[in-house]
């Protein structure tokens, strides 16, 4: 499904949002929650968790204008990311992961690859650390080029 | 045997007045086929023997949320003790109503649960400190089977649905519990054990 299929299904269904959802509608906000926010709807007792929803799909589609990207990993039932010494103990679920964070992880504890059930066609972990290092590389790079240009205005500043 | 278990009282039996008991159960648990769990990767707390800090099922496994309707979600559920000739045990029991009764239901739950082994997962009203005591494991050591199944047509607490029975027998311990760093982070698990196989 495209941003713009998704757009026009959100308005369909926003013109009838004041009544009950038929089964077909109920349908639709099932498949829309999945396409563009990547989790699962878990429908529960109360009457207007549908309604809710479609709300939350159109505030997303209307922030970002664009579905969630959709990430290559996911861990087992029960296993969730919450390590002290992996982003300051950040908890990671499947519904926050994203192939960036998976890779990070995988890359400072490749033991744990076996609490993935899903991981890229071409996955390794050689390649993951590779291509970790790599992105830490040119993230340290702008971080100093920006050091040197401040360095000369501090210099300057001092010297007055 | 090269050695005696522990099985020693190692605190005062007193009374917490920060964290008070309290009776029942929240409405929700989750239920897991026992086979789906992955015992190699069930981790327990290094210093609490009653606590489990990891529980995760098998690739492509998932767990069942169990939701309870009325004021007293899952009544009748109690821990007793087994006195045995050697070693006393425990035996939990856990009824489920199941208020519905339509193919799809018989089919995917009612045989399910008279026929399979399970672990399932409930939240005790009663938290305990820093959450430790909310989310209780039972059948973890012997599963939980059927004990008793009935569907009386004229209940009126059923509604004509089903009241399944789960019990684990000879269980070694008097309760297991889900806790790993602080309430939130028990949370995620809890929650994580439900996640979809096929993302």
């Amino acid at each position: 499904m495209k941003v713009e299929d998704a757009k026009t299904i959100v308005e369909e269904l926003r013109g009838r949002f004041d009544a009950p959802f038929s089964s077909s509608d109920k349908a639709h906000i099932v498949r829309l929650y999945w396409e563009v926010l990547g989790k699962e709807f878990k429908p529960t007792t109360c009457q207007q968790c549908y309604h809710d929803a479609l709300i939350e799909v159109y505030l997303y589609l209307k922030k970002y204008n664009k579905m969630k990207d959709k990430c290559n990993y996911r861990m087992r039932a029960g296993f969730i990311i919450s390590c002290p010494r992996f982003a300051n103990g950040k908890i990671y679920t499947n519904d926050n992961l994203t192939d960036e964070v998976a890779e990070e992880y995988l890359a400072q504890f490749p033991k744990n690859v076996d609490m993935f059930q899903q991981l890229p066609k071409d996955f390794s972990i050689k390649k993951v650390q590779k291509k970790v290092a790599e992105r830490n590389k040119k993230q340290e790079k702008p971080a100093k080029k920006q050091e040197k240009v401040a360095e000369p205005e501090l210099e300057g500043k001092v010297s007055k | 045997m090269t050695k005696l278990c522990e099985t020693l009282i190692k605190k005062d039996i007193s009374f917490d007045c920060d964290a008070m008991s309290v009776k029942g159960l929240e409405a929700d648990g989750v239920i897991v086929n026992r086979s789906d769990v992955d015992f190699s990767a069930t981790v327990f707390d290094d210093n609490a023997k009653n606590i489990v800090k990891q529980l995760v099922l098998k690739s492509g496994k998932k767990g069942y949320e169990v939701v309870q309707l009325g004021n007293t979600p899952f009544t009748g559920t109690t821990s007793t003790l087994a006195v045995g000739t050697y070693r006393n045990s425990w035996t939990h029991e856990i009824p489920i109503a199941v208020l519905a009764n339509d193919p799809d239901v018989c089919e995917n739950i009612i045989d399910g649960l008279a026929n399979g082994t399970f672990v399932l997962i409930l939240r005790n009203k009663a938290k305990g400190q820093q959450g430790k005591g909310e989310y209780q494991i039972f059948g973890f050591y012997q599963g939980l089977v059927a004990s008793a199944g009935t569907n009386e047509k004229y209940s009126d607490e059923t509604e004509g649905g089903w009241l399944m029975t789960l019990q684990e027998t000879n269980s070694p311990k008097s309760a297991l519990f889900l806790f790993d760093t602080d309430s939130a982070t028990t949370q995620q698990k809890y929650e994580a054990l439900k996640t979809e196989p096929n993302g």
